[in-house]
């Protein structure tokens, strides 16, 4: 029986008068690694930011281990700690070193001395093949680079769920491989994932379930080979007709 | 920095050339020769209340009004007005120095001079008179006044405290300017005189001590009536207008008004610019003057711009987080209020509020009067550069902030102000340049800053030039090496950010 991390019931998430999600429920189990594709504009990116509370919701709720994390007085930095993100423009801090931009939150949130941080972003660092660029500042780095920075930032932390959002669009298509190797080895290693990306082929490869977004919702979803094989909706065929 | 020598050079040229205009001019010889010219006095001072009666009139009389007669004096000089109406004293004063300057001999007015003190402080006046009634009987009055003025007595009779006085019943404060020779000025870094002299004499009558505060003649007035000061004595002539706001003792001294004018005949005595240098700085000490308010400029500077960096911080955290949050909505509208006066009015209105109402009835000292004048000043001004620094930095550094669990407030202090101050830096250094020099305004409250202390040389030397240039030159020095410095912090801060290993 494999547990259930997130949950997601009836969310609802409109800016004014602009309703982008409606009712949409899903649930994440422990290590499952989920895709998330669809056209742009249908609302991937906006759902995923409700995961951590980057949106607040306009109805519905969210539970993460079974804590809803929508309700008011919930300590939100805790569920930010436990829920990682990568962003599809890094978001590195460019007056920091890269080993400090590894370190600056466990340190700041006193999860870990200073000298354990270090140690540990050595070793995320070593894991993703920049051990060399530790007194480095991001501004020396590849766009590639800068994202395994950014995942290994995410990871110092231990994140229980990481949120990738759109992690190689902003990358050229030489680096995209870089990342989602790394991407890759973390799905191998049972590290729960989301990840909203336009790599089709990547999402067939790693996912265990994909969920295909259109027009405020989750419009189908099933194994990689139930939604590009054989795609139930004229919606879907015609958006892989597009993309693949 | 060719430029900047070029701008030196030309102010040093600008310093041995002097100013020679010839503008149109008007003999004066006698006071019916007053209609049509222009005249010169001190601003507030009676001079100015009788020359005002001509002004407007057919003749187009003209009358320009100075901070100091020291001022007035120097454009006779220049030729820039006709003649100066001065207390007889100070003119006597300031034209023993000048060679080409004489005083008509027909004097202009006679004066009743007279200390004031507030209206609701009947008490004191009473005292005050009553002292002044014992201090004639006994000629020590005379005896004063004698000390300062005729040749024969000059200096013969100094005034001194009876001797095992005690000074129980408290403390007189006395508001004076010190640019009267020889009713009160600066001597030895001192201020001292006849009225100085009249008023210790008054207060050991009382067994009160004295504290004697330097200002601008036309603020003593209010500063008696707002209690800032007990007594204002500074060659102060009763009159009606006058009255309406402030009473007075009886009067002290008979003197004349009198009119000084350029004396034809006589060619200006040309002391060369050494000379010049040596009468200005180095006798009786008056660099001491710019040492002294170049301590306070610096202090009040530095002060300030420090509490302003809080101050401006603080608002621009607040306005920012109204603007992406909605809240808080009350701290906002404070904020905004605040931005709003203080970038709307002028820095001495502030100061002169600050020190007059605010302060009115707390005795504080001047120079964290102005420190707070002027970190709430600036405080207004940093706030909007550094929200616009802040402004300026992605949201996505907040977002990967927040996104690791960091709270609003510990992604602001290490992500985004470190970005932001950067930004800025050069902008906030701008604001310090202009604060330091705008302290300058500082001695409208009295307070001895680098300007005023060029000021008392100038009202001591009678010479425009030399202590001016030299204050200028010291602000210009102080600005550059600033200049210096932030640039090379700057240069540090990006350094770091380039390098690659």
């Amino acid at each position: 029986m494999s547990e259930v991390l997130i949950k997601v019931e009836n969310l609802t998430k409109s800016f004014g008068d602009n309703v982008v999600l409606k009712d949409v429920n899903m649930q994440i189990e422990k290590g499952e690694v989920i895709a998330i594709i669809g056209p742009s504009g249908c609302g991937k990116s906006t759902f995923i930011r409700t995961l951590n509370q980057l949106e607040k919701v306009s109805g519905g709720t969210i539970y993460l281990d079974g804590e809803d994390i929508t309700a008011k007085g919930v300590d939100i930095n805790d569920v930010r700690r436990r829920v990682g993100m990568v962003f599809q423009h890094f978001n590195l801090f460019p007056h920091l070193t890269i080993q400090k931009n590894l370190t600056l939150a466990p340190v700041k949130l006193a999860l870990m001395t200073e000298e354990k941080a270090n140690e540990k972003a050595a070793e995320l660092l070593e894991r993703v093949g920049l051990a060399d660029k530790a007194n480095a500042y991001p501004d020396s780095l590849s766009g590639g680079q800068k994202q395994r920075i950014a995942i290994a930032r995410t990871l110092a932390m231990n994140p229980e769920v990481i949120l990738f959002d759109e992690p190689t669009s902003a990358l050229d298509p030489e680096m995209v491989g870089e990342v989602l190797n790394l991407m890759k080895e973390l799905a191998d290693d049972g590290m729960t994932m989301v990840i909203v990306t336009h790599e089709m082929g990547f999402a067939r490869e790693v996912a265990d379930r994909v969920l295909f977004f259109d027009e405020q919702g989750i419009k189908e979803e099933g194994t990689p080979e139930e939604v590009f094989g054989s795609p139930k909706s004229q919606r879907l065929k015609d958006f892989l007709s597009k993309v693949l | 920095m060719k430029k900047k020598v070029m701008v030196l050079a030309c102010m040093l040229s600008a310093l041995f050339i002097g100013c020679g205009s010839t503008t149109q001019t008007k003999t004066i010889s006698s006071i019916d020769d007053l209609e049509g010219a222009k005249i010169g006095v001190q601003l507030g001072t009676i001079g100015d209340i009788y020359a005002s009666d001509y002004e407007g009139d057919d003749a187009g009389t003209k009358v320009e009004r100075y901070n100091k007669n020291a001022d007035a004096v120097q454009a006779l000089k220049q030729g820039k007005i006709d003649c100066v109406i001065a207390d007889e004293q100070p003119a006597i004063a300031c034209v023993e120095n000048e060679g080409a300057l004489i005083i008509l001999n027909e004097p202009f007015t006679l004066e009743e001079y007279a200390i004031c003190i507030a209206k609701d402080n009947d008490e004191l006046l009473n005292q005050v008179n009553g002292a002044i009634d014992e201090l004639v009987e006994e000629g020590v009055l005379d005896s004063i006044i004698s000390n300062y003025i005729g040749d024969d007595t000059k200096g013969k009779f100094p005034y001194e405290s009876p001797e095992g006085l005690t000074y129980e019943n408290g403390e007189i404060v006395v508001a004076t300017n010190a640019t009267f020779k020889p009713y009160e000025y600066y001597e030895n870094g001192e201020i001292v005189g006849i009225d100085m002299d009249i008023i210790r004499a008054i207060g050991d009558k009382l067994n009160m001590s004295i504290k004697i505060e330097d200002m601008e003649f036309d603020a003593i007035i209010n500063a008696v009536s707002s209690h800032k000061a007990d007594v204002g004595i500074a060659g102060m002539t009763k009159t009606e207008e006058r009255e309406k706001s402030i009473n007075f003792s009886k009067s002290y001294i008979t003197s004349k008004q009198v009119i000084i004018v350029r004396d034809s005949s006589v060619a200006e005595n040309n002391r060369t610019f050494i000379e010049k240098l040596h009468t200005n700085f180095i006798s009786q000490d008056r660099y001491s003057y710019l040492l002294n308010g170049l301590k306070n400029t610096l202090i009040i500077a530095l002060c300030a711009v420090i509490i302003g960096v809080m101050i401006g911080y603080f608002v621009a955290i607040v306005r920012v987080s109204y603007d992406k949050t909605g809240a808080p909505v009350i701290l906002n509208a404070i904020c905004k209020l605040y931005l709003t006066i203080i970038r709307g009015t002028p820095m001495m209105v502030q100061l002169l509020i600050i020190y007059y109402v605010v302060f009115k009835s707390v005795n504080v000292s001047k120079v964290l009067v102005a420190i707070i004048a002027f970190a709430i000043n600036s405080g207004a001004y940093v706030a909007e550069v550094m929200r616009g620094g802040i402004m300026s930095i992605d949201a996505g550094q907040m977002e990967a902030g927040r996104s690791l669990g960091l709270s609003h407030r510990q992604t602001m202090n290490s992500i985004i102000l470190p970005q932001a101050i950067k930004n800025v830096l050069p902008a906030l250094a701008n604001e310090f340049i202009m604060l330091i020099k705008e302290t300058s305004i500082c001695g409208y409250i009295g307070l001895t800053d680098l300007t005023r202390g060029g000021d008392i040389i100038r009202s001591q030397t009678y010479e425009a030039f030399i202590p001016l240039v030299a204050v200028a030159l010291i602000y210009l020095i102080i600005v550059e090496v600033l200049t210096v410095l932030v640039g090379k912090w700057e240069k540090s801060l990006r350094k770091t950010e380039r390098k690659a290993d």
